[in-house]
């Protein structure tokens, strides 16, 4: 098992690749993620950038683009696989708006490996614990590059 | 909400993919911290630190969203914007994309479906490269609150 904070400078541990084996990183929504996403992402939806809109949207203020937080999981499963293109396939239900302000923990789990194919779950949680994804999985490619 | 719209398909949206997109891509969600700041046997640093050999994988959001873009602004389905937000998300990555990558998507509705008092639209996104080999699918839902 392995967990790392947002960015800092702690190694990440050799992984074996067996069933039950997970890696964790925590993320920090920062007020300006956002505006961030939103200028690479193209997606501009004022419930992601205006706080004042996300009220009237019924959101409790602006919230955190879903797709912001599936490359996020991404990117912990990447982590986790070695190699960006050893991953073959992510999906997740968004079941619970990202707030301004969270710390989002992300765990990837190896399930159930078959030979060089890795299928591993994902889990968001937001700093009440409360998921923000569900029904999270990914497969990976884990033979030699 | 209307099944008759089942199947009705958008593009071919055309994207080149560029260098500095990708790295800037990467570099908003490290959050514009430096390199240094991650493990250097990290593989999320070779996304943005030099010339990136592939783009993060969820960069497919940038040129597979297209067709689900088209979908939720086609006055024809008559979306609240307002109240839409991205339900769930699938990729399906068959090989890595690179900058220099000269991509087409195409995709159909899936699902237009009311339950519960919601609404849900699905869209699959196929995007194949300059020879025509697929190199991501896409399987977007969004759920249009009341």
């Amino acid at each position: 098992m392995t967990k790392r904070d947002s960015c800092p400078k702690s190694p990440i541990m050799p992984r074996t690749f067996q069933e039950g084996e997970t890696h964790t990183v925590r993320r920090d929504v920062d007020k300006y993620r956002p505006y961030y996403y939103a200028a690479v992402s193209g997606d501009f939806n004022p419930i992601h950038l205006d706080p004042e809109f996300g009220q009237m949207a019924g959101l409790g203020g602006n919230i955190l683009h879903g797709m912001c937080t599936l490359a996020w999981a991404a990117e912990v499963a990447v982590e986790y696989l070695g190699e960006s293109r050893r991953l073959k396939s992510i999906r997740a239900r968004f079941s619970r708006p990202v707030q301004i302000g969270e710390t989002l923990t992300f765990t990837v789990r190896a399930a159930k490996r078959d030979g060089d194919v890795l299928r591993g779950e994902l889990s968001a949680v937001n700093s009440k614990g409360e998921e923000v994804l569900k029904n999270g999985v990914f497969e990976g490619n884990v033979g030699a590059a | 909400m209307d099944s008759k719209f089942l199947g009705k398909k958008y593009g071919p949206f055309h994207y080149e993919v560029g260098v500095e997109k990708v790295r800037e891509f990467a570099m908003a969600l490290a959050g514009g911290v430096p390199s240094s700041a991650f493990p250097a046997e990290s593989p999320l640093v070779g996304h943005y630190t030099e010339y990136p050999a592939v783009a993060p994988p969820t960069f497919a959001a940038v040129y597979n969203i297209q067709p689900f873009a088209a979908a939720i602004f086609d006055p024809e389905l008559d979306i609240n914007m307002m109240m839409l937000v991205h339900g769930e998300q699938g990729f399906t990555f068959v090989r890595p994309v690179k900058p220099g990558d000269s991509l087409n998507t195409e995709g159909e509705i899936t699902q237009f479906a009311e339950k519960a008092g919601k609404k849900f639209l699905s869209v699959k996104s196929t995007t194949r490269d300059a020879k025509g080999d697929v190199v991501t699918v896409g399987d977007w839902m969004a759920v249009i609150r009341g």
